[in-house]
């Protein structure tokens, strides 16, 4: 690791001056991306601002039709939380499929979406129920949020306060996990809020998340696993590693696509 | 001569006690190094009349889910001959560990590098170790036919599991999809490539 100077702001004002005044500052949420890759040296920021300190960036609440989560809760409250089973369980679901116990006490919402990890769950929770990302600055829906592969539209000094959930019909994730690293390999996220239906995929795409319209289109027509049978997504814009070709992972693209809508119909 | 727990010299009635010379060829400072080295050392090899030959039967059942190529073992039986076991709890260990081995091998574990030789599967991120939810409960047991070759009737038992898992594992997964062009890792990838390979062989046959 590199020596680097590390910030402790009680406010996000603070945080963002100390991003936008540092050069080479990076923002830690729960690390665990961030703290491996200064071990290996793959990143050296010469600043860190530790958002742990920061009031106001936890906790999870219904505001009317809106699940609200704070972008620094940990993985295992939102999995845990009696008002995410509640309201949206789906999403409760994928935060306990995230990682371990270790990374669901250290991870949070606000650093798993801000990094955009290509297999990480919580952008296929996002984009799949079209929540809204709120930030210091200005609201951003989650179809205009992620970029491609860790890209995001956030700006340098821009930080994720908190996102919002609107509460849908139905809903569920289906992962299909790395065996190693407990990521996804793929992961579909299906919602059905009255005529809006969303399938967003994680781990599968070579740009990160995305929605697959064909599936959409046709789940509109008649919500059911069988909408979807004989549907298939080109292999061409996959991903391909170690892990899985990218013919494999547009394969399982549809087979959990049909589970996850199984598995939203109950 | 050592005799009853005593050395005694031949044709004298002097002699020591075990304890006595073990203890005083440890003593510090009572040698005079060029003369004589502390301690007392004394080494043998014992060779056997032949090797032992463990011998035993595993039973794997597994699940594979024929869309994704997902394999999961449900059900695990071994019984295996160690000959005289001395303490039943760490041979089951052994068993168990063993056979957490071989089904990190049959299933998991690969080591790949790339085209420039450089290693990519160099973290547990990467490489798969087997974890606790990769295996059913283990039904282990052991019968007993002592080996002829040492007069304790012992045999080896520390990589019983470790030979006899993979071959278990991957009989189990060949006889449920119907082929047996199959490589080890049988990650669900592989399979479930072996399977997508068996039904366009059966179409076109």
């Amino acid at each position: 690791m590199y020596a680097f100077t590390q910030h402790r702001p009680a406010t996000v004002r603070q945080a963002a001056s100390l991003l936008a005044k540092e050069e080479e500052a990076k923002l830690l949420a729960g690390g665990h991306t961030l703290i491996p890759t200064m071990k290996l040296r793959l990143a050296g920021p010469k600043h860190i601002v530790d958002l742990s300190k920061v009031e106001g960036l936890t906790g999870i609440e219904m505001t009317g039709r809106s699940l609200i989560i704070g972008a620094m809760t940990p993985h295992v409250e939102v999995a845990t939380s009696p008002v995410v089973k509640e309201n949206i369980p789906a999403l409760a679901d994928l935060a306990g499929k995230i990682g371990d116990p270790a990374v669901r006490h250290r991870g949070t919402i606000g650093g798993s979406i801000a990094n955009n990890d290509p297999n990480a769950d919580y952008p296929a929770g996002v984009l799949g129920l079209g929540a809204t990302i709120v930030t210091n600055k200005r609201r951003i829906h989650a179809d205009q949020f992620f970029k491609g592969m860790f890209e995001t539209a956030l700006e340098p000094d821009e930080i994720i306060t908190k996102v919002q959930f609107p509460k849908v019909n139905k809903a569920a994730y289906v992962k299909f996990p790395n065996p190693a690293s407990r990521y996804a390999l793929v992961g579909v996220f299906v919602s059905k809020r009255s005529s809006e239906i969303r399938v967003a995929v994680t781990g599968a795409g070579a740009g990160g998340v995305f929605r697959v319209p064909t599936f959409e289109e046709a789940l509109k027509k008649r919500f059911g696993a069988k909408s979807l049978e004989g549907l298939t997504i080109p292999a061409d814009g996959m991903a391909s590693d170690i892990h899985g070709s990218a013919e494999y992972r547009a394969h399982l693209v549809g087979v959990l696509a049909r589970r996850a809508v199984a598995a939203a119909m109950g | 001569m050592f005799q009853d727990g005593k050395f005694t010299v031949a044709g004298t009635d002097k002699s020591a006690a075990w304890g006595d010379v073990t203890l005083n060829a440890y003593i510090a400072h009572k040698f005079v190094g060029e003369e004589l080295e502390p301690g007392l050392k004394e080494g043998a090899f014992y060779d056997p009349v032949n090797f032992t030959f463990p011998a035993g039967c595993h039973i794997c059942e597994v699940e594979v889910d024929p869309q994704t190529g997902d394999s999961e073992i449900v059900a695990w039986t071994a019984v295996d001959d160690f000959g005289t076991v001395i303490n039943p709890m760490i041979v089951e260990g052994q068993v168990h560990g063993g056979i957490a081995q071989g089904v990190g091998q049959a299933l998991l574990e690969s080591v790949i590098y790339d085209k420039d030789g450089q290693l990519v599967t160099g973290s547990l991120m990467d490489y798969c170790m087997p974890r606790a939810h990769n295996l059913p409960t283990l039904k282990v047991d052991m019968t007993t036919t002592k080996s002829p070759s040492n007069p304790l009737g012992i045999k080896g038992c520390g990589e019983a599991g470790a030979i006899a898992a993979p071959v278990a594992v991957i009989n189990a997964i060949t006889d449920a999809i119907g082929t047996e062009d199959l490589a080890m890792p049988a990650t669900a990838q592989t399979v479930w490539q072996a399977l997508q390979k068996a039904n366009s062989r059966r179409q076109a046959a």
